[in-house]
């Protein structure tokens, strides 16, 4: 076969080109640090990498909604907390006020306190977080429980009824529900925790033993139903607790299987860069040695 | 015996060829590095013998250069510009792909699929706190930012889709102006072959670069014919023969491509599509590649504005008295995604609630939820599931483009091998014919010199006896 002039410096080009490619491959793979850099570098792994991408954005999602509900939680089992303990002081005088016979100054300024934990209670009912109202339901704007005042003392008090649920998404199939309505805390009207404190004053005031009587039953029923209550958000916010730390496993575990996927193995490609680079100049050194002489060098 | 001077004549009819021969090889020489040449080879014959009654034998007189041969291989070029088509055509496949590639501009955070995230992430955060304006404005830009992103990819493979256009009707003017050329040097080289002995090789070479760059462009056969023309086919439509060159035209009449060739449209198997070269791989990718990005692209956009639209019109805004029933999107499809003029000017209106209470985000949810229904492909894939698929099924196309490219270039190069191993000029070949002819020059005019002697002997010194 003849090995013509041009055929050598073409087969010299193509081999120089090539070499030059894998060294600008290797280069972009290094710099880049990623190894896909467009589809067509691996079809299938881009669609793995845009797959763990989404998911992993779907779990910082849910994180950030836990975290919301956590907060939410949180206030609501402080206004729990805050109102059991209401009930149990109002259950303190009812008893303290049962008990033999006390001068009617004492009486009064029993009747006096109710009249203030009652105000106290609500004014937990009417707490509101981050501007929205704990336990108003979908209607955050309003205060739930607005209190009727005879001669400074309240008298009747009434609830918004609104059992809206406020959901946070904490995972692809889970919600879970972060609030409470009034009526669900204190229990509806006719019956709820505030007509007992005032039945209670009223009580004290009119030295009625028997309501007295009654009326620490029905403070120990509300006791300990807000307590359950206050039970319930707390295990709430515990598998709060325990869903995010597994979302933030699975982040990691994610984050790895995508840099498994995308990125480029600094080590194999430092070295693929330095062949790389080798074959490039021994090509070009090679390919000036047979380039040169032919035969005219060597006749007179 | 042939004559006094016959040995001169001879030596002369020697030094003539020789000088020829040095002729071609200066001439390869010069042309070494030159594209598209054909090394050419002095052939040289012994002329025709006398015979001399009385005497044994025939005189033998010397040697011609009969012909310049140029040496060529006809199938390797058939072969090569086979495989020019080929290449033509995939490397305008790839080209395409690698720019749509870049349009989609997967996997990074740019691209689509993460703008569809934020939107629907930014919708969630409307959900946990409806009343909120500001999240309420983000969840607004957010859908604009999306809505752009539709329309700004699909002008872009709208754009491309004309930039072909005009491309290949630049392609359909050069295809007429190398007819013409070709046309051209058939005219010249027939008009110079009807001379005896003459060889037109070097108009010849030149014939066959412009067909080399036709065959490119697209897919041709080229006949030669008796007259020593080559003739030009495009499919089964003649585009040169012999002198005359018919004129190529093309045109989308009727929203499909058209070649015509002298008023006669080229019919290949299948569609034009198949034309090859890259006047055939740009209208696939005009035609079929980009419109099936197109088509993906509406096809996505055009569910997301009607699911969400659905979900949008059965909520409340904030500070809706009554149900009023809006739109979150406006638009039909990718081209015309926009978010409604009603949100975009008050985004309070963004329907979070279900039945208007401030602090209901339950529409907004759901809203949000919808990249998790399964809407696509015939309620078997999410959204962003189908814009993977779409995404996977570019970098396939990619990388198959490539491949075949990288084939073709080996195959080209081989051929390229073959064809250099039988026209190309190897300097250390033609630096010994040199060395071959000096020498035969050389020795030619000895013989002249020794003839002379010869001859000056017996004119000179015959019959000067007695003088």
């Amino acid at each position: 076969m003849r090995v013509t002039t041009n055929s050598l410096i073409s087969n010299l080009l193509y081999d120089l080109r090539e070499a030059a490619g894998r060294l600008e491959t290797s280069e972009r793979e290094l710099s880049s640090l990623k190894r896909i850099n467009k589809p067509s570098d691996d079809p299938v792994g881009t669609v793995n990498a845009l797959r763990l991408k989404a998911t992993l954005f779907d779990v910082d999602r849910y994180v950030a909604n836990i975290q919301d509900a956590q907060s939410w939680l949180n206030a609501t089992e402080g206004a729990l907390a805050s109102l059991a303990q209401v009930a149990t002081r109002a259950m303190d005088i009812a008893l303290r006020a049962g008990s033999g016979s006390l001068p009617e100054s004492s009486r009064d300024a029993l009747a006096r306190e109710v009249d203030q934990i009652t105000r106290e209670a609500v004014d937990v009912a009417n707490q509101s977080f981050g501007g929205r109202s704990l336990f108003a339901g979908y209607s955050t704007g309003v205060r739930p429980v607005t209190t009727t005042e005879v001669n400074g003392q309240v008298t009747a008090v009434a609830m918004h009824d609104d059992s809206g649920q406020m959901i946070r998404q904490i995972g692809p199939d889970s919600t879970m529900t972060i609030n409470y309505c009034v009526t669900g805390v204190a229990r509806g009207a006719g019956s709820s925790l505030f007509d007992a404190l005032i039945s209670l004053r009223q009580a004290i005031d009119a030295n009625d033993r028997a309501a007295l009587g009654n009326a620490v039953s029905v403070l120990e029923d509300h006791h300990s139903r807000l307590v359950g209550l206050e039970t319930e958000t707390g295990a709430k916010d515990s598998r709060l607790a325990t869903t995010k730390e597994r979302l933030d496993q699975m982040k990691l575990d994610l984050i790895a299987l995508l840099s498994q996927v995308q990125d480029t193995d600094v080590a194999e490609c430092t070295v693929r860069v330095q062949a790389a680079q080798n074959s490039y100049t021994t090509a070009l050194a090679v390919g000036a040695r047979i380039i040169m002489p032919t035969l005219v060098d060597f006749l007179k | 015996m042939p004559g006094s001077f016959f040995g001169i004549e001879i030596g002369l009819r020697g030094l003539r060829a020789h000088q020829q021969a040095l002729d071609v090889v200066a001439h390869n020489v010069a042309n070494a590095s030159a594209p598209g040449y054909t090394r050419q080879e002095a052939r040289m014959q012994a002329t025709q013998s006398q015979s001399v009654p009385g005497q044994a034998g025939q005189f033998g007189s010397g040697v011609t250069v009969y012909e310049i041969q140029r040496m060529r291989d006809v199938f390797l070029d058939d072969q090569m510009r086979s495989e020019q088509a080929s290449y033509g055509k995939f490397n305008a496949l790839k080209k395409g792909l690698d720019e749509i590639q870049t349009f989609f501009n997967e996997p990074s955070d740019l691209g689509l699929g993460s703008v569809m995230d934020k939107f629907w992430a930014s919708l969630q955060d409307v959900a946990n706190n409806p009343e909120s304006d500001g999240f309420r404005r983000t969840a607004v830009q957010a859908g604009e930012a999306l809505a752009e992103a539709f329309r700004h990819t699909r002008k872009q493979l709208a754009d491309l889709q004309l930039s072909i256009t005009t491309t290949v009707r630049e392609q359909v003017s050069e295809m007429n102006l190398l007819a013409q050329q070709i046309a051209k040097a058939n005219s010249q080289i027939s008009e110079i072959g009807t001379i005896p002995g003459e060889q037109p090789n070097d108009l010849k070479d030149k014939r066959d670069l412009l067909i080399d760059r036709l065959a490119g462009l697209v897919k041709i056969n080229a006949t030669a014919d008796t007259t020593s023309s080559v003739s030009i086919t495009i499919g089964n439509v003649m585009l040169v023969a012999g002198a005359s060159a018919k004129e190529a035209v093309f045109s989308d009449a009727g929203g499909e491509p058209h070649l015509l060739v002298g008023g006669a449209e080229v019919i290949t198997p299948g569609s034009p599509g198949d034309l090859g070269g890259e006047s055939g791989g740009l209208l696939n990718l005009r035609d079929s590649i980009l419109p099936a990005y197109c088509g993906d692209l509406d096809t996505l956009a055009e569910k997301i504005v009607s699911e969400t639209n659905a979900l949008h019109r059965a909520g409340w805004g904030l500070g809706d008295a009554v149900h009023v029933e809006r739109d979150f999107f406006s638009g039909t499809d990718a081209r015309t995604i926009s978010v409604s003029a009603a949100l975009s000017s008050d985004p309070s209106k963004l329907a979070a609630s279900r039945n208007g209470l401030q602090g209901d985000g339950s529409v907004a949810l759901q809203m949000a939820r919808v990249k998790e229904n399964l809407v696509m492909r015939g309620a078997t894939a999410t959204f962003s599931d189908f814009l993977r698929g779409v995404v996977g099924r570019l970098g396939v196309q990619a990388q198959e483009a490539q491949r075949f490219v990288e084939n073709e270039t080996l195959l080209i190069k081989q051929i390229e091998n073959h064809r250099q191993d039988v026209q190309g000029v190897s300097i250390d070949e033609e630096m010994s014919n040199m060395v071959r002819f000096q020498h035969a020059y050389t020795a030619c005019a000895r013989i002249i010199t020794a003839f002379d002697e010869a001859l000056s002997t017996l004119i000179e010194r015959t019959g000067v006896v007695g003088r």
